[in-house]
């Protein structure tokens, strides 16, 4: 083996071996989820209040208020487990945004844990594909909330 | 001869596929929640199961190649790893459009599309190991522990967003409790990802014969500028 092939070896062989024992690590770690659920980021919200965080949940029915003169968006994030936090949002939401929808926030959290600032809006829909008319009864609101609230 | 019966191949499977997105585009309903924009997971699950199937053949051409030392098997991870490549890329670019409509962002690191990122690099770097390698036993060794590692990432893929919260959703198709999917969907849906994997079976075999002729071209060459 010539001596430029294996350096070349050597050093696909650390960036592999980096690269694994970083994505190991960040995998590992419990703290990095992906977002965290209301009751999470309510318990944890002294802490959390001074990191950009996100916070996944149901948006309440009936809680939106939106004023489209300012793009001003508030609604309450809900666990449907009583663990409710206000959201305010300034900005435009995501077209499948609605009341009953699943919801991830992502912004900073008030030291109370009573509301949320959020930077961004994203809109997590479920798994279920239908037609309009399609026979059934819609399971969406279950299959989020599984989905989202898994440990 | 061989040649007409692969282009005839390739012509079926085009009118195939051009007939399916036909199908996703005109024929099948829109969705009760998304309503016109889910029509590409008709483009987007199919090319995923592809370079998930891709990256399994992929581990079968670096056993076989690391069990046999067989040049032939050389070839063929080459084909498999870049057509995987290139689905895997299909992938991430349709998930992407499909995601600004839906979630409102093109991208997020979530476990899903960061898995599914890890598997387009990993991709990527067997395309670079295997050409800044010479060709024999030592290319076959290491981009043969390539493959398999590309091939330990899928299931990694599949459950994740089983096993981590995601903003990507669960699966439709295969899980507890039967489909969440209209069976018209589902079994349109099937069809695509038969046909789509087809595809790629077919551009890995016709790359797979373009490099044995672009190799064998060079060993000739070779041969007689040594003569």
């Amino acid at each position: 083996m010539r001596k430029g092939i294996k350096n070349r070896w050597i050093v696909a062989g650390f960036v592999l071996v980096g690269a694994i024992t970083g994505l190991s690590f960040v995998s590992m770690d419990k703290n990095s989820v992906y977002f965290y659920t209301p009751s999470e980021a309510k318990a944890g919200a002294a802490e959390l209040s001074s990191d950009l965080i996100k916070v996944g949940g149901m948006v309440m029915p009936g809680s939106v208020t939106w004023k489209p003169e300012n793009l001003s968006l508030s609604f309450t994030l809900t666990d449907l487990k009583g663990t409710d936090i206000r959201v305010n949002f300034t900005g435009t939401p995501p077209d499948m945004f609605k009341e009953g929808q699943g919801v991830v926030c992502e912004g900073t959290i008030a030291p109370d844990g009573t509301g949320i600032i959020a930077r961004h809006l994203l809109v997590k829909h479920s798994e279920e594909y239908k037609p309009p008319h399609g026979e059934g009864a819609s399971k969406e609101k279950e299959l989020l909330e599984k989905s989202l609230f898994k440990e | 001869m061989s040649f007409s019966i692969w282009n005839g191949l390739g012509r079926l499977l085009l009118v195939a596929v051009l007939y399916l997105w036909y199908q996703s585009i005109f024929v099948l309903p829109p969705d009760i929640h998304q309503g016109e924009v889910y029509r590409i997971i008709y483009l987007h699950v199919p090319a995923a199961f592809a370079s998930f199937a891709l990256a399994f053949g992929l581990l079968g051409t670096s056993l076989y190649g690391l069990a046999t030392k067989s040049p032939g098997s050389e070839f063929a991870s080459k084909a498999v790893a870049e057509i995987g490549f290139l689905f895997t890329l299909l992938t991430l670019v349709t998930g992407s459009i499909w995601g600004k409509p839906t979630w409102g962002v093109w991208w997020t690191w979530d476990a899903r599309l960061t898995t599914t990122f890890i598997l387009a690099v990993l991709y990527a770097g067997h395309l670079l190991l295997w050409s800044s390698l010479p060709p024999g036993l030592g290319r076959i060794k290491s981009t043969g522990i390539l493959g398999i590692l590309i091939a330990v990432d899928v299931p990694i893929i599949y459950k994740s967003v089983t096993w981590w919260r995601t903003l990507h959703q669960p699966p439709s198709m295969m899980r507890e409790g039967g489909s969440t999917m209209a069976p018209e969907i589902l079994s349109h849906l099937i069809v695509s990802i038969v046909a789509l994997t087809l595809v790629s079976l077919y551009l890995v075999w016709r790359r797979a014969d373009n490099l044995k002729t672009e190799w064998m071209i060079e060993v000739k060459t070779l041969n007689q500028l040594g003569a």
